[in-house]
C-alpha cells in the first residue's frame, strides 16, 4: 500500500497537479473529444429553455411569478377539488342514513363510525391527489430547479438549502408528502432539519379548525387570523432552524453545496404526471388514509362508550378530564384537551371531535358552542396550540420512516408540545395583559 | 458567506486570472484551476469544471445569488462562495467592469459598486 | 433471468425508461440502511426474464454522496448482466463522464441516448453510430417520451447479456499516467490479493491513484 502511494506521489509531482484533479480533467478530454465528433451543430437556435428562463429567473419578476405559480397550485388544488368534496360528503351522509334511525351501537357504529369516518378521511383524497397532480407538472416541466435558483439565498441565510424549500412549501398542503420530498436534499443534516421544522408548516388539516375558531370569534377579521397561524408558523419554522443549527451538534456546519444543474424545459406528458400522482397519492392513502381512519373508529368508540353514558363519562371524556390539570393554565378546558387528544390521530379531526363532544353537528352549531366554552384570547392561544404541537400520527410515522430514527421522532414531539406550550402560554398571558 | 471579506487572497492570482465568482453576465473565463475544500472540488470537477473548460456567466439569481453558468452546453448554477474556487483566465477587455455585460449598473452582492 | 440496472445523470428520462420496461410491474422500497428509494420491475423481452433495477441519477462514481455511493457498490458488488446508461443526447459531453466512469468499472454497458427530440430542437445532430463506434458499446437513440427506441433496447439490452466474452473497453489516461497504472496493477497482482480479483484489477489502480478513500481502505485489507 505504502508503495502505490509512493508511486501516486511521484507521478502527482511529475505532472505537477493533484491526481484527484487532473484524471477527471483527462476524463472529460476525453468525453469532449468524443462528443465533438459526434455532433455536429446545424445552427445556433434560440431555445425555448432560454426564453422561458428569461422571464422566470427574471431580475426583477422571478420571485413574483414564483409565489404567483406556488399561490396558483394551491388554489387549483383546493378550488377544482370542492365540488368533489361535497359530493363525497353528501354521498357518505346518505350511506350512514341507510341505518334508520336507531340508537343502537351498531346502527351508530355504522353511521357515525364507518360512514362518517371514512367520509371524512376520503374527503381528503382530492386537495392531495390535485396537489400532487399540480406539482408533478411543475416538476416535469423542469421548472423546480429555478424555483431553488430563485430562492437559494434566503434559504441560505435561514440555514436551509434552496431545495429544502419545496419540501416546506408542500407542507402547506399536507406534511406527509412534504417529508417525503425532501429526499431530494442530499445533505443529511439539511434534510433532517428540513424534517423538522416541516410540522410547523400550516398543514391543510388544521385549516378546518382555524375556520372553525376564526369564524366563531373574529368575524371580520377572521381571514387576518388564520393568515396569521401561516405566517407564525413560517416564523417559528425560521427559528428553529436557525437554532437547530447553532445548537445541536449534529446539525452544525454550513448548509450543502448548491451546484444545481438547470435542466431544459420540457412539456410534462400526461402519462408520466398521472403516474407521478398516482404513486404519491397511493401513499397517502395506504399510510395516511388507513391510520385517520382507524382513527376515527376510535374516536368515535371512546365517545360512544360506555353506551349511553353522558359526554362526560364516556372514556373521551375521562381522557379528557385527566389531560384538564394540564392544559388549564392556557385556558383550555377538558373538551378542548379531547380534541387536542384526538388533533393527534389527525388534525381534522378536531373539528368534529368538538361537535361530538358539544353534542352538535354542523359548523355554525359548533361554533356557536365553541363561542360559549373559549374566549377570543383562549381560542387564538388554541389555534396556535394546533399549529404546533404534534405532528399527526401519520406524519408522525413518515418522520420515523424517513429519518430511520427514533430519537429524532421523539425529538421533534418533545419540541413541538415544548414550543406550541410557550407560545399559546405566551398569548395567554399577553391576552391577558391587554384584555384583561 | 456574509460579512467575509471578498477575496479571500489564499491562491494568489496571475495577471488576466479571475475568480468566476467575479465575472458578470454576459463574461467569459477559461478554467485554469480548481482549488478548495475536497469534498466540494471533486463535486465541481464532476460536473465537467475542469482545466480548459470555457464557462460563460449567464444570469445572478434575483437576491445576488446564486449564480448561472453555461458550460459544455449546458446551464449550471453555483453560489458565489463555491464558485470563489475557479480561478478563470479571461479575454482582454473583460472583467474590467463593462466589458460583455448587459450595460446596467449591477449591485454586485452585498459588496456593492462596480468594477474588478 | 438477467439483472440490468439503469443509471444515468438526473434529469435525463431514466424514470420514464425504467416505466416502459418494467411497465406495472414494479415495486419501490428503500435500499438497505438508507432512506433513497428503490424501485425494481421486471421485464420479458424474447423470452428473457429481466430484473430491471433503476439506481438513483448520479453524475459521477465518486461514492462521496448516499447516491453515488449505492450506484458504484451495485455495480461493483452484485455485478449486472447489463447497465443501460441513459445519456442524455442534447448534453452529450457531461453525460459522456459517467459513461467512461461506467467503462472504468468494466461494466457491460448499453447506452441508451436519450432525449433526442430535444438535441435536435437545440439544433443538434448526434450520431449514434460514430459514438457507438467509439465508444465500444452499443448506443440505441431513443425518444423515451414518445416511446421510440424502446424496442430496440431492449433487443440491445438482451443481447449484450447474451453476448459471449465481454469486450474490455479502455481509454487512455496519457502514457505517464497509464504508465502508472500498470505499476499500481503490478502491486495488486502480487500474491495474496486474491480477495480483490473480484474487481477490475485497472479499475482499482484507476481508484487507488485518485485517492479514493473507500479503495484505499479496500485494498489495505490485502496489501
Amino acid at each position: 500500500m505504502e508503495e502505490i502511494r509512493r508511486i501516486r506521489e511521484e507521478l502527482s509531482k511529475k505532472l505537477g497537479e493533484d491526481l484527484e484533479v487532473l484524471l477527471p480533467a483527462r476524463r472529460y478530454e476525453t468525453a469532449g473529444e468524443i462528443s465533438r465528433r459526434c455532433l455536429r451543430r446545424r445552427e445556433e437556435r434560440l431555445t425555448l429553455t432560454d426564453v422561458l428562463d428569461h422571464v422566470f429567473l427574471h431580475r426583477a419578476l422571478g420571485i413574483p411569478i414564483f409565489l404567483a405559480l406556488m399561490y396558483a397550485v394551491f388554489q387549483f388544488a383546493y378550488s377544482v377539488s370542492e365540488p368533489f368534496m361535497v359530493m363525497l360528503e353528501a354521498a357518505f351522509g346518505w350511506l350512514g342514513s341507510l341505518a334508520g334511525e336507531a340508537e343502537t351501537p351498531l346502527a351508530s357504529l355504522w353511521a357515525d363510525g364507518i360512514c362518517g369516518g371514512l367520509g371524512f378521511v376520503l374527503v381528503f383524497i382530492f386537495p392531495i391527489f390535485f396537489l400532487f397532480f399540480a406539482l408533478a407538472i411543475l416538476e416535469d416541466s423542469g421548472y423546480l430547479p429555478r424555483a431553488a435558483f430563485v430562492m437559494d439565498r434566503l434559504m441560505y441565510r435561514l440555514g436551509l438549502h434552496g431545495r429544502s424549500f419545496i419540501p416546506l412549501l408542500l407542507g402547506f398542503g399536507c406534511n406527509l408528502p412534504a417529508i417525503m420530498a425532501t429526499r431530494v436534499i442530499d445533505d443529511e443534516r439539511d434534510r433532517l432539519i428540513t424534517i423538522l421544522v416541516n410540522p410547523l408548516m400550516s398543514c391543510s388539516a388544521r385549516l378546518p379548525v382555524y375556520v372553525l375558531l376564526a369564524g366563531a370569534f373574529f368575524g371580520a377579521y377572521a381571514g387576518a387570523a388564520i393568515f396569521s397561524m401561516y405566517v407564525l408558523g413560517i416564523a417559528l419554522a425560521v427559528l428553529m432552524a436557525l437554532l437547530f443549527r447553532k445548537t445541536i451538534p449534529q446539525l452544525r456546519g454550513k448548509p450543502a453545496p448548491f451546484i444545481l444543474e438547470l435542466p431544459p424545459y420540457l412539456r410534462p406528458t400526461l402519462r408520466s404526471v398521472l403516474l407521478k400522482t398516482w404513486q404519491r397519492g397511493v401513499v397517502f392513502l395506504k399510510k395516511a388514509a388507513t391510520i385517520l381512519f382507524a382513527g376515527a373508529l376510535a374516536l368515535w368508540a371512546l365517545s360512544s362508550f360506555p353506551w349511553g353514558a353522558p359526554l362526560e363519562a364516556t372514556y373521551a371524556g375521562m381522557l379528557g378530564h385527566a389531560l384538564e390539570p394540564l392544559l388549564r393554565p392556557l385556558g383550555f378546558d377538558w373538551m378542548a384537551a379531547v380534541a387536542l387528544f384526538f388533533g393527534f390521530l389527525a388534525k381534522e379531526i378536531v373539528v368534529e371531535t368538538f361537535g361530538i363532544l358539544y353534542g352538535v353537528a354542523g359548523e355554525e352549531e359548533i361554533q356557536a358552542a365553541v363561542a360559549a366554552h373559549m374566549t377570543p384570547v383562549t381560542a387564538f392561544a388554541f389555534m396556535a396550540f394546533t399549529l404546533i404541537y404534534l405532528p399527526c400520527l401519520a406524519t408522525f410515522g413518515i418522520i420515523r420512516a424517513e429519518t430511520g430514527s427514533w430519537k429524532w421522532t421523539l425529538f421533534a414531539v418533545a419540541y413541538e408540545l415544548a414550543l406550541a406550550y410557550a407560545v399559546a402560554a405566551t398569548i395567554v398571558a399577553f391576552g391577558s395583559i391587554v384584555w384583561g | 458567506m456574509l460579512g467575509q471579506p471578498f477575496f479571500v487572497p489564499k491562491y494568489p492570482l496571475q495577471l488576466m486570472e479571475r475568480r468566476l465568482s467575479e465575472l458578470r453576465p454576459g463574461e467569459r473565463g477559461v478554467v485554469v484551476r480548481v482549488v478548495g475544500e475536497r469534498r466540494l472540488r471533486r463535486r465541481i470537477l464532476d460536473m465537467g469544471i475542469v482545466s480548459g473548460t470555457e464557462v460563460e456567466v449567464v444570469r445572478v439569481a434575483p437576491l445576488g445569488d446564486p449564480v448561472e453558468f453555461r458550460l459544455k452546453g449546458y446551464e449550471l448554477s453555483l453560489r458565489r462562495d463555491e464558485a470563489e474556487n475557479v480561478i478563470v483566465r479571461i479575454h482582454a477587455g473583460e472583467g474590467f467592469g463593462g466589458g460583455g455585460s448587459e450595460g446596467e449598473v449591477e449591485v454586485w452582492g452585498e459588496k456593492g459598486g462596480e468594477g474588478s | 433471468m438477467i439483472r440490468v440496472a439503469l443509471i444515468g445523470n438526473p434529469n435525463v428520462g431514466k424514470t420514464v425508461i425504467f416505466n416502459h420496461l418494467t411497465g406495472a410491474r414494479q415495486y419501490v422500497g428503500n435500499w438497505p440502511g438508507v432512506t433513497v428509494e428503490k424501485k425494481v420491475g421486471r421485464c420479458t423481452h424474447r423470452g428473457v426474464e429481466m430484473e430491471v433495477v433503476d439506481l438513483p441519477g448520479v453524475y459521477s462514481l465518486t461514492a462521496r454522496s448516499p447516491d453515488e455511493l449505492i450506484a458504484r457498490d451495485y455495480i461493483v458488488e452484485e455485478k449486472p448482466d447489463v447497465v443501460v446508461d441513459i445519456v442524455d443526447a442534447s448534453n452529450l459531453e457531461r453525460n459522456l463522464y459517467l459513461t467512461l466512469l461506467l467503462l472504468e468499472l468494466e461494466a457491460n454497458v448499453v447506452v441508451a441516448l436519450n432525449m433526442m427530440d430535444v438535441a435536435a430542437s437545440e439544433g443538434y445532430e448526434v450520431d449514434a453510430g460514430m459514438l457507438s463506434k467509439l465508444l465500444g458499446v452499443p448506443v440505441v437513440p431513443c425518444v423515451a417520451t414518445r416511446g421510440e427506441g424502446i424496442e430496440a433496447l431492449k433487443d440491445a439490452i438482451v443481447d449484450a447479456a447474451t453476448r459471449k466474452g465481454r469486450r474490455r473497453v479502455a481509454f487512455g489516461f496519457g502514457d505517464e499516467i497509464e504508465d502508472a497504472i500498470k505499476r499500481v496493477e503490478a502491486v495488486l497482482s502480487r500474491g495474496g490479493s486474491e480477495g480483490l480479483s473480484r474487481y477490475p484489477l485497472r479499475w482499482l489502480a484507476i481508484k487507488l491513484l485518485e485517492g479514493d478513500e473507500r479503495v484505499e481502505a479496500l485494498v489495505s485489507k490485502f496489501v
